[in-house]
């Protein structure tokens, strides 16, 4: 009972300080981890064995040809030429970035994405004289649901795929359909309950001239950073066969993991860039984190406690699979929204397996309901999303205050608008197969 | 003041910040032509929305010249252009008022800069802080010549001096950064000190860029001759009281204590303080400068 008692508390504990933000993520998990080993519960041999090496490799490599691009001025110019593009209009503003915060999220990452697009995209709606809120929460939002499509878009979608063995390929085609639907959805939601923001500036001659000096200042101001043309080529050369190799990967053989880390190091010696320099963007913090949560979590389940919580919990509910598949989707899009959805999604894993071995449900469909649950459930709160956090605070740094109930306002309608779109979707899906 | 006054007014500040205001209103002109080609409304509506962004130009805080004195021949010009009744025909017409203006900017600051060569000789060490005609033709024009010189540049905000050191180490122009108050130790080396203005008023004041004043004493109590560049659009019809200067008022805090921190947009500068005036037909004098105004 002691032996399954500490990992439990020690885990509930790091739960805490994690969702509190007690001290750093990173922190929580290893000094969890390191109590672990103290205690004698798991040897440190035991405990490097249970890091999924496969997740930290896709996360290393993504980091490192995310921060090259950055480094060469791509994100910048891509930002500029869509400001360039939207001519001032409001609704192209929310139209042409969303588009491009969905594509950056879900083939690079979203915190990159919204770290680049905020900024840009304050200055260009408080120029025109329109409120930024509303756009900074649709951008937060739509990288959340951009990063839903990719096996490398979300965290919760690279341990999903690392962990149970899921490819690119079947990440793109089970849920991109669904994501581009909730996509449509949620910005036609974002224009119809905000249309005052959103009307057109062509019959104002002030405004469309104010238009022409803010892209002339936006300009300056994003583009004033060294524009490396070769390692932008040669980045852009990188990260399409990075994401062919994910494509391909039935047929090359080569995981996820190893094709980012392998790319992400060929970059770093073609591009001859400073590797000091990018090794400074990946964000470690993150990567222990993970490391440690693996742990933590992989304690639980030799221990047997994930079984209890899947036999007790989730396999009460019966043996229904739509049932099983709405518990899923449902329970990961609300506990997201308030919990990390990264150990959330890493405990959630073998309690999932453990629902499988007892009823098996095909096409991957539990799986895809914990994604899409995960990835859109973090919508809910300024909490619920990394890239929630970052824009949030970006915001702040300009001035444009959003509070925590006014993120939810709109996060929340929209994640349970995101969540029954995907719970038809999937019951459709299963209907089909079954 | 509405929303989209205090907008352009910002806008206004922020380029000028990086760009000379001749530069900046090459860009709002500019900005003009595009925006009546994007501009979707009646003929009747036309008139009034020109009307309007004219009087904002006019009201900017502070008063952005050169674009200032154009608009003011803008609206005497413009009459005529608003009797054929077909919006194209005025559209077109508008445009080509700002495009022979666009034409009249760009070929004051070449005469500008042609009679402002004369006055940079090899050896030269000249001091500059903000971002002007000189810094922006002048100066990268004398390097292209072969003139020897270097440029001393005292420090203002980031942005700014960031951006005269961009354009020096473009033109592989060889310069030194110091603090604007450590001046005083560089005065035996110094030979000269270049300035331009926003503006010069009607009671022959400068409007140039915070700082401005300081140095410009400091040059004249040591001797350091001072050169102004001032284009003849840049004559304003209005006195230093009504350039529209603008105050800050923000609260800042240092250890605990919370007080109100006040500064201007602007710099006012005597121009009595001005040794040389340099116009686009050559150097002038105080009691002749205003005979280049519009009118």
């Amino acid at each position: 009972m002691d032996s399954i008692l500490i990992p439990v508390i020690v885990f509930l504990l790091v739960y805490v300080a994690i969702t509190f933000e007690l001290v750093n993520k990173a922190v929580a998990t290893f000094s969890g981890v390191a109590i672990l080993v103290m205690l004698h519960v798991v040897s440190e041999h035991q405990a490097i064995e249970l890091i999924d090496f496969e997740t930290i490799m896709l996360l290393f490599g993504m980091m490192v040809i995310v921060s090259i691009l950055k480094h060469s001025g791509l994100f910048s110019i891509v930002s500029v030429k869509i400001a360039e593009l939207t001519n001032g209009s409001p609704v192209k503003i929310l139209v042409l970035f969303s588009v491009v915060t969905a594509l950056m999220s879900a083939f690079l990452d979203n915190v990159t994405t919204v770290l680049i697009i905020i900024p840009i995209i304050i200055e260009l709606t408080r120029g025109l004289g329109l409120d930024p809120k509303k756009y900074v929460l649709s951008q937060a939002i739509i990288s959340n649901i951009g990063g839903t499509a990719t096996l490398i878009g979300d965290p919760p979608n690279v341990i999903i795929g690392s962990k149970v063995g899921l490819t690119f390929n079947q990440f793109i085609l089970n849920l991109g359909p669904i994501v581009i639907i909730i996509f449509c959805v949620s910005l036609f939601f974002i224009w119809i309950t905000n249309r005052d923001q959103f009307t057109s500036i062509k019959g104002n001659l002030v405004k469309i001239f104010s238009v022409q000096l803010l892209l002339e200042k936006i300009r300056y101001e994003f583009l004033s950073i060294e524009i490396n043309r070769r390692i932008m080529i040669k980045g852009l050369v990188f990260l399409v066969i990075t994401i062919l190799l994910f494509v391909t990967q039935t047929i090359t053989g080569l995981s996820p993991g190893v094709v980012a880390l392998s790319m992400g190091v060929f970059l770093l010696l073609v591009s001859r860039v400073d590797i000091e320099h990018v090794l400074e963007e990946i964000e470690w913090s993150t990567l222990m984190f993970f490391a440690g949560l693996f742990i933590l979590v992989g304690v639980l389940e030799e221990k047997g406690v994930i079984e209890w919580i899947a036999h007790h919990i989730f396999l009460n509910v019966g043996d229904n699979p739509y049932v099983a598949v709405l518990l899923i989707l449902w329970t990961a899009g609300i506990m997201s929204g308030f919990l990390d959805n990264i150990p959330f999604t890493i405990t959630m894993i073998p309690i999932v397996q453990i629902m499988l071995e007892n009823n098996p449900i095909p096409n991957n469909l539990l799986w895809w309901a914990l994604a899409l649950g995960a990835c859109l459930g973090g919508n809910i709160t300024i909490i619920g999303a990394s890239a929630n956090i970052v824009s949030v605070g970006i915001s702040k740094k300009y001035g444009v205050n959003i509070s925590f109930i006014e993120f939810m306002k709109t996060g929340m309608i929209i994640s349970f608008i995101s969540l029954t779109l995907a719970s038809l979707y999937l019951m459709g899906y299963l209907w089909i197969v079954l | 003041m509405t929303d989209t006054q205090k907008s352009m007014d910002k806008l206004f500040i922020d380029l000028v910040k990086v760009y000379s205001s001749s530069k900046t209103s090459i860009i709002a002109l500019q900005a003009i032509i595009d925006a009546l080609d994007h501009l979707e409304c009646s003929y009747d509506e036309l008139k009034d929305q020109v009307r309007i962004l004219s009087d904002q130009i006019k009201n900017t805080q502070p008063r952005m010249f050169p674009l200032d004195n154009l608009m003011i021949l803008f609206d005497k010009e413009s009459g005529s252009h608003f009797q054929s009744r077909d919006i194209d025909s005025t559209k077109n017409g508008l445009k080509t008022i700002f495009k022979s203006y666009l034409d009249r900017l760009n070929d004051d600051l070449v005469k500008l800069t042609h009679q402002g060569l004369k006055f940079v000789e090899d050896g030269d060490l000249i001091v500059i802080h903000s971002i002007e005609e000189n810094v922006e033709l002048l100066i990268p024009e004398a390097k292209k010549q072969g003139k020897i010189f270097k440029v001393l540049i005292l420090k203002q905000d980031f942005e700014t001096t960031g951006h005269v050191i961009k354009i020096l180490d473009k033109h592989e122009i060889d310069f030194q950064v110091i603090p604007e108050y450590d001046l005083v130790h560089y005065f035996e080396q110094v030979d000269k000190l270049f300035i331009g203005a926003q503006a010069l008023t009607l009671d022959n004041k400068l409007i140039c860029d915070p700082g401005t004043s300081n140095i410009v004493s400091e040059c004249h109590l040591n001797n350091i001759p001072v050169y102004l560049f001032l284009k003849s659009l840049k004559l304003s019809h209005f006195p230093a009281s009504e350039q529209n200067i603008k105050k800050y008022e923000t609260k800042e805090h240092h250890g605990g204590i919370e007080y109100k921190e006040i500064f201007y947009s602007n710099d006012i500068v005597e121009l009595k303080l001005v040794d040389h005036i340099i116009m686009e037909n050559g150097e002038t004098n105080i009691d002749k400068v205003h005979d280049f105004a519009i009118h």
